[in-house]
């Protein structure tokens, strides 16, 4: 079945480009990611020396022999990756003013990264949350797996208050640790609750990546006339003189950007504003190229 | 203020324009879903005051910028006659002041008030749309329609003369005219006077009757005063107070009078007789006023003739002449009327001063008065009862003609009155204590200061009887109860005197001959006025000559004595021009009345004060060019548009903290675009 916000082509650009960890990942399968486990695989990672409780048969004998002490010889350990795509649904996500909607850009993100993902073997998984809902799907490797994530992202409507802080504190302890974590939002919530979520990912050793979705509307703030605002969330409305107020918005707006700005940094959490009338092709392009090791390892 | 285009103030309904538009806006509102609404409602709370306060004075840079601009283009008139809320007029009634104080010299183009007056009205009427104009001048007192309006300044109804003014008089006149007239519509009366106080006679009763006149009239007329108090230059003026003729000599007593008083100065006298200029002194004038005495020796052989006295050019040069004229010296006779109570022999001395050859009196009983007798007399001095009728019209003749009469109480009692008045009972005053007078008339009367300012000595005067004077008179000495010690009654050109007490140690010490003296000789040589062929009297219509208009003949006035002078094509009647004049063989010197030389302005309170509860409106310092007023208004407006909406620009661009937020904002933006 075809989904609009898969774009086939896009996904074969950017298939190029590897999806890699940050930091050593702990998967259930073996892959091309890095393990915090030293396992018995070919590339040598360092000596050490023996100490009691060591499996024997790690030991290096001609070392042994060379010294005279006993070395245990580790390798490095590979494993999977375990993406885990964590969308906000709550209703400022449906917000569109002259550009696409924040959750359609926010399904293409998610859908793109979860194909890529598992196209590379890994494993990909999916979070839906809002106020009331929190729709979960553990990672898995398959392509029918994928194509349920698809399926729940196409059919996922925006409604209520946010449950985001909630849901990535409730990915925090059930998904272990060392995963792959994306969340997309519009971060319309409480930046110290949000702070103290990021907080706990970044405990369970997760690799955290923020997209931020903001319609350039909503930091702009062009209009001209009076509006009658409706909050997407609790309906509740305010009519306001657009020239009045306008630079006091633009000043809040600028203050809440460098807060979660911030907010990001202190958890070690990647970050990206991203304005809905931008090419998702070029925010994912430079979100791998960005993961790629400096080194240039492939 | 009007305006030249009044129907374009119907578009002052745009000045509205902004604020529908606002409420239009307020009311138009589009409904937007919006998810950031943290910010929206946080922006919201803090626009709350200055900025809401910051849109109201945008509101109002903008309505107030296109009012302005309308009334710019309506072209308003202000510092005329026209006042804010004026409205088309029909008829204007024009009271004109034509008071020689209205020939002093103001606005920059050096007219005189009343021609400033009258071209201020011509131009202002003009841009009315020349509405009915009649007017009512104050030297003839007439009523008359001017059509067209440019004849105003040709008439000679409008020219200079050297009259006074009744400003309530001709006021009431105007009030009239409006309540007989068959004129519709707007009405308004508009007075152009120097409010100088003589003529305003603040203290007339006549206001009483203008105000309720202008209170019953259907239509209340707008009452408005084109005020020209503001003078250009100083002024001295000059008059003549006495002159008296003495063999070969004529005696001047003239007074000069000028408005600068600050500093000492010298001022240049021109004497001319019969023509010829006889002789320039200069005096010292220390004070606002002087008076001096000068003697002219006359050729010999001169029984008549005439002169004038001039000063130097000044602010006003109408009052820098005086004429006279003179002629043969007259004896002044008093008949002396006694019931022989008293002795007489102190009433005759004071009446026929010892050494004063020209002074005569005699003695009669009360029965002995003629009608002939009194022919040659100047002063009759009556100490008997008040006489019978047949008498009594003896006397009143002889005081209409212009004689003058003194009464002295009789010791015994009389029913009859003389001109309404008669003797009360007799008073004498405790043991040990005198009558005392207490308050007199110092300017007016025969009890009046010398004509150097020095004062007769009334209150020395020590009375221990006096009789009661019971009568409608006017009182010109109290005694210290408030009853009348001096009282004058004015019949015809004469005056008839009554005095409380007599000249007999018995009465009073009024025979010593310091009150009694001055106050005869007084009496003797007004009396003596109505003699001989030279006359002074005053320019105007209220004088004896009024009659015989057609027949003056002017020998000389202003324009023949001053080159400077009266250049306007227009020109008075004689009748209202000081000079000298010659009437059917008679030669009389004209001057302008004496309360022309009072140069005190009526204030505001006091307008206020006589105009209570009239539409009326004061233009003050009216005698600015007011054409140029007009322009500047004009302009005024267009800056006062221009300045709105420099405000309303600044106001509404006020980019400065505007750029500064979208700059932190775009740069915020632009790192957070990155990983």
């Amino acid at each position: 079945m075809d989904y609009s916000f898969i774009d086939h082509q896009v996904i074969a650009r950017l298939g190029a480009i590897p999806i890699e960890a940050r930091q050593p990942m702990l998967g259930n399968a073996s892959g091309r990611h890095r393990s915090p486990l030293r396992g018995s695989s070919v590339e040598f990672a360092e000596y050490r020396k023996y100490v009691q409780g060591d499996d024997t048969r790690r030991l290096d004998w001609k070392a042994y022999a060379r010294s005279d002490r006993y070395y245990i010889k580790e390798f490095e350990a590979d494993t999977n990756l375990r993406a885990y795509m964590m969308l906000d649904t709550s209703g400022s996500m449906e917000f569109s003013f002259e550009s696409e909607p924040k959750i359609e850009f926010a399904r293409k993100l998610a859908s793109t990264i979860a194909y890529l993902t598992v196209d590379q073997g890994d494993a990909a998984g999916l979070s839906l949350v809002n106020e009331k809902t929190h729709l979960e799907m553990p990672p898995r490797r398959k392509a029918s797996h994928l194509q349920n994530m698809f399926k729940n992202l196409n059919e996922v409507q925006p409604k209520g208050e946010t449950g985001l802080v909630q849901g990535m504190h409730d990915i925090a302890e059930k998904i272990g640790s060392r995963a792959m974590i994306v969340v997309i939002s519009d971060f319309f919530c409480d930046l110290e609750e949000l702070k103290e979520a990021l907080q706990h990912l970044h405990h369970k050793k997760h690799d955290v990546t923020l997209f931020h979705l903001m319609d350039p509307q909503e930091i702009d703030f062009e209009f001209q006339r009076p509006h009658r605002f409706v909050d997407m969330e609790d309906n509740t409305s305010v009519v306001a003189e657009p020239s009045l107020i306008a630079d006091d918005y633009r000043e809040a707006v600028t203050q809440f950007l460098s807060d979660i700005k911030s907010t990001a940094f202190d958890s070690a959490a990647a970050y990206r504003l991203i304005k809905t009338d931008e090419n998702y092709e070029d925010v994912l392009s430079e979100f791998l190229l960005d993961r790629l090791p400096k080194g240039g390892k492939q | 203020m009007s305006f030249l285009n009044q129907s374009i103030l119907w578009a002052l309904f745009a000045a509205a324009i902004p604020i529908i538009v606002h409420l239009l806006n307020r009311r138009r509102h589009r409904t937007v879903k919006w998810a950031a609404m943290s910010f929206l409602l946080k922006a919201t709370r803090e626009s709350r005051g200055k900025k809401k306060l910051k849109h109201i004075l945008i509101l109002a840079a903008r309505t107030l910028a296109i009012a302005t601009l309308i009334f710019a283009v309506a072209q308003p008139l202000i510092g005329g006659l026209l006042g804010w809320g004026g409205t088309k007029l029909d008829t204007v009634v024009l009271v004109l002041d034509r008071s020689l104080s209205m020939e002093m010299e103001t606005g920059t183009e050096g007219l005189s008030k009343r021609a400033q007056a009258i071209k201020q009205v011509q131009q202002t009427l003009n841009e009315m749309g020349n509405p009915n104009l009649i007017l009512v001048d104050s030297a003839t007192g007439s009523v008359s329609e001017v059509n067209p309006v440019s004849l105003l300044s040709q008439i000679s109804i409008t020219a200079a003369t050297d009259t006074r003014s009744n400003i309530p008089n001709l006021i009431d006149k105007a009030a009239s005219y409006i309540q007989s007239s068959s004129t519709s519509g707007q009405t308004e009366i508009w007075v152009a006077s120097d409010l100088q106080a003589s003529d305003w006679q603040a203290n007339s009763s006549r206001w009483e009757t203008i105000r309720t006149r202008l209170d019953n009239l259907t239509l209340r007329p707008k009452l408005r005063i084109l005020a020209l108090t503001e003078s250009q230059s100083d002024n001295t003026s000059i008059s003549i107070k006495d002159i008296k003729r003495r063999d070969n000599l004529v005696i001047l007593d003239f007074e000069i009078t000028r408005t600068d008083d600050s500093t000492e100065s010298l001022i240049n006298v021109s004497f001319n007789l019969n023509g010829k200029n006889t002789l320039n002194k200069e005096y010292t004038v220390s004070g606002q006023s002087i008076i001096l005495q000068e003697a002219i020796t006359l050729p010999q052989d001169i029984i008549n003739g005439h002169g004038y006295l001039t000063l130097s050019p000044d602010g006003n040069n109408r009052d820098n002449t005086a004429f006279f004229a003179y002629g043969e010296a007259t004896p002044a006779h008093a008949i002396i009327v006694s019931d022989n109570s008293v002795d007489t022999a102190y009433l005759k001395k004071a009446a026929a001063l010892p050494g004063f050859k020209h002074q005569s009196a005699e003695v009669i009983q009360p029965h002995q008065i003629t009608n002939s007798l009194l022919t040659k007399a100047s002063l009759l001095v009556w100490q008997a009862p008040i006489p019978d009728e047949t008498k009594s019209e003896i006397i009143t003749n002889f005081i209409e003609q212009g004689g003058s009469a003194v009464f002295y109480p009789s010791q015994t009692d009389s029913a009859n009155q003389l001109l309404g008045v008669n003797w009360g009972e007799i008073q004498e005053a405790p043991s040990g204590q005198y009558f005392i007078i207490s308050d007199w008339n110092l300017n007016d009367g025969p009890q009046r200061n010398y004509s150097n300012g020095e004062s007769v000595p009334m209150d020395s005067l020590r009375t221990i009887k006096r009789r009661a004077i019971r009568g409608d008179i006017t009182p010109l000495a109290d005694w210290d109860d408030s009853s009348t010690m001096l009282g004058r009654i004015i019949h015809g050109k004469g005056s008839a005197i009554f005095l409380g007490t007599l000249p007999d140690l018995r009465w009073s010490d009024l025979e010593i001959g310091t009150i009694s003296v001055p106050i005869t000789q007084n009496l003797l040589n007004t009396g003596n006025k109505r003699f001989g062929s030279a006359f002074f009297l005053e320019t105007g219509r209220h004088t004896s000559i009024a009659d015989k208009e057609a027949d003056i003949e002017v020998v000389s006035d202003n324009s023949s004595v001053n080159a400077k002078f009266d250049n306007s094509s227009s020109k008075s009647s004689p009748l209202y021009l000081a000079g000298v004049k010659r009437i059917n063989e008679r030669v009389i010197a004209t001057n302008r009345p004496q309360q022309e030389d009072n140069w005190g302005k009526l204030d505001k309170p006091e307008l206020d004060s006589i105009l209570a509860g009239t539409n009326y409106q004061l233009f003050e310092n009216a005698g600015d060019d007011e054409s140029s007023i007009t322009q500047q208004i004009w302009q005024i407006f267009l800056i006062a548009t221009l300045v709105f909406l420099i405000i309303e620009a600044i106001l509404c661009l006020n980019k400065k903290s505007t750029r500064a937020k979208k700059r932190d904002l775009a740069a915020e933006t632009a790192s957070a675009s990155a990983f």
